[in-house]
């Protein structure tokens, strides 16, 4: 479901032409239109699918209203309970958890881009990882997984804890595509 | 899309395991937990969809909100229950063991030099997430430390009814097929979801018995200062056969 927002809808006119001495522009702006539209993640230049992916209702999608449905993450999530005998609050201290199926990332772009992550708050980490593959963490460019235009892989969600009080934190995850290249495939 | 499914695979157990983790203390066997754990194993599919790229971006970067909810030992993914006995004790948050008399319930103060003793449901291992995982403890140095489990409480003294974990030296006189000399993982380390185990130690001090093989050590500084307590999807080959 797409909404569409025209960034300078009045397209836009404004001569600013004072006319001293010779008539000269002094300066000169004119504003033209550029349309760009907000979409859902999961159909997005750079697709976070967790719809249709997921565990325990951990990965679901938030509607923000005219922005579109975006990814969102709850450990534990709202179904972890629903296997008798199991009711985790929440993930120990001092450990680290890889969570598997989380999302699919897919590039939707035209050019081969390189995904991983980026966390900065609480936590000791929060990072993405290709769960086919264990080669490690998501966590900078050039260690990121290179994904081919049209191409996908699932990501589970690393959790590293310190000595952190016990509570609820509610953390961003940066999910970041950036090109590798300028041939397009 | 065309999305192309790929058969179910399941990820190698165990993942990184960190080395040497161990910091003697000597005197003091106190050991605090570190875990993993793997939740979700699942449909390893990876889609390669038709190129149908609608623009061409050089990057993105999306914030997307996580929530994580921490938890006490017993009450984490991988649920660690100290309450079975004296020798383990949930300090804070977290689960410690205790063979130093150092926890008030105990009356003795340690362990009884040049003699091999047993501490029997010291505490107990729950799966609380949703798929089979494998428990694996980290590599335990050849001696004096040794650790068993059981599927239910145990009930039976004799040290010959537990079962050694896969990384734990054993006594020549224990009939375990398991062990840190036999390749085999024992099938009670697999825990469904709900499933716990029990947890045993024992500290084999007696030099001149030497149960756990002369080149084992008796010496009490051996006993690692940490114990690394990892979980993790069971293989799906394994699993199968359970």
């Amino acid at each position: 479901m797409n909404r569409r927002r025209l960034i300078g809808m009045a397209a836009g006119i404004f001569a600013g032409s004072t006319a001293i001495g010779t008539g000269a522009i002094s300066s000169s702006r004119a504003e033209r239109s550029i349309t760009a539209e907000v979409t859902n993640d999961s159909e997005a230049y750079l697709s976070i699918d967790s719809e249709n992916v997921g565990v325990a209702g951990r990965s679901s999608q938030v509607n923000l209203g005219n922005n579109g449905k975006v990814a969102t993450f709850r450990i534990p999530g709202p179904e972890d309970d629903l296997i008798a005998g199991t009711d985790p609050n929440g993930v120990g201290l001092e450990s680290e958890y890889w969570f598997e199926d989380m999302a699919r990332i897919q590039n939707q772009g035209n050019n081969p881009i390189s995904v991983y992550s980026d966390y900065s708050g609480d936590l000791d980490q929060i990072a993405i990882f290709d769960i086919n593959n264990n080669s490690g963490l998501l966590t900078s460019h050039s260690d990121g997984r290179s994904l081919d235009v049209g191409e996908s892989f699932i990501i589970g969600v690393y959790i590293k804890t310190g000595d952190q009080p016990i509570a609820k934190y509610n953390e961003n995850l940066a999910i970041i595509g950036e090109q590798t290249s300028m041939t397009t495939s | 899309m065309g999305e192309v499914e790929r058969p179910r695979v399941a990820r190698d157990v165990p993942r990184r395991r960190p080395a040497g983790r161990v910091r003697t203390q000597r005197g003091n066997p106190t050991m605090a937990n570190r875990r993993k754990f793997i939740a979700g194993l699942g449909a390893l599919a990876t889609g390669s969809a038709a190129a149908m790229g609608t623009g061409a971006f050089s990057s993105v970067r999306a914030e997307r909100a996580i929530s994580v909810e921490t938890a006490g030992d017993v009450n984490a993914y991988l649920g660690l229950d100290a309450s079975e006995s004296v020798y383990a004790e949930q300090t804070g948050s977290t689960l410690e063991l205790q063979f130093d008399g150092s926890n008030s319930g105990q009356d003795g103060n340690g362990l009884n030099a040049n003699a091999d003793s047993v501490f029997q449901n010291v505490f107990s291992i729950k799966n609380n997430g949703q798929n089979t995982v494998r428990v694996q403890l980290g590599d335990l140095p050849n001696g004096p430390m040794a650790v068993y489990h059981t599927e239910e409480e145990s009930t039976n003294v004799a040290t010959s009814s537990l079962t050694a974990f896969d990384t734990s030296p054993v006594p020549d006189w224990h009939d375990s097929d398991y062990g840190r000399d036999t390749p085999a993982i024992p099938s009670s380390q697999d825990l469904a979801p709900g499933d716990d185990i029990y947890v045993h130690f024992a500290f084999y001090l007696n030099d001149s018995v030497e149960s756990l093989g002369s080149d084992a050590s008796t010496n009490i500084s051996d006993i690692p200062n940490t114990l690394g307590i990892y979980a993790d999807a069971t293989p799906e080959e394994d699993n199968e056969a359970l």
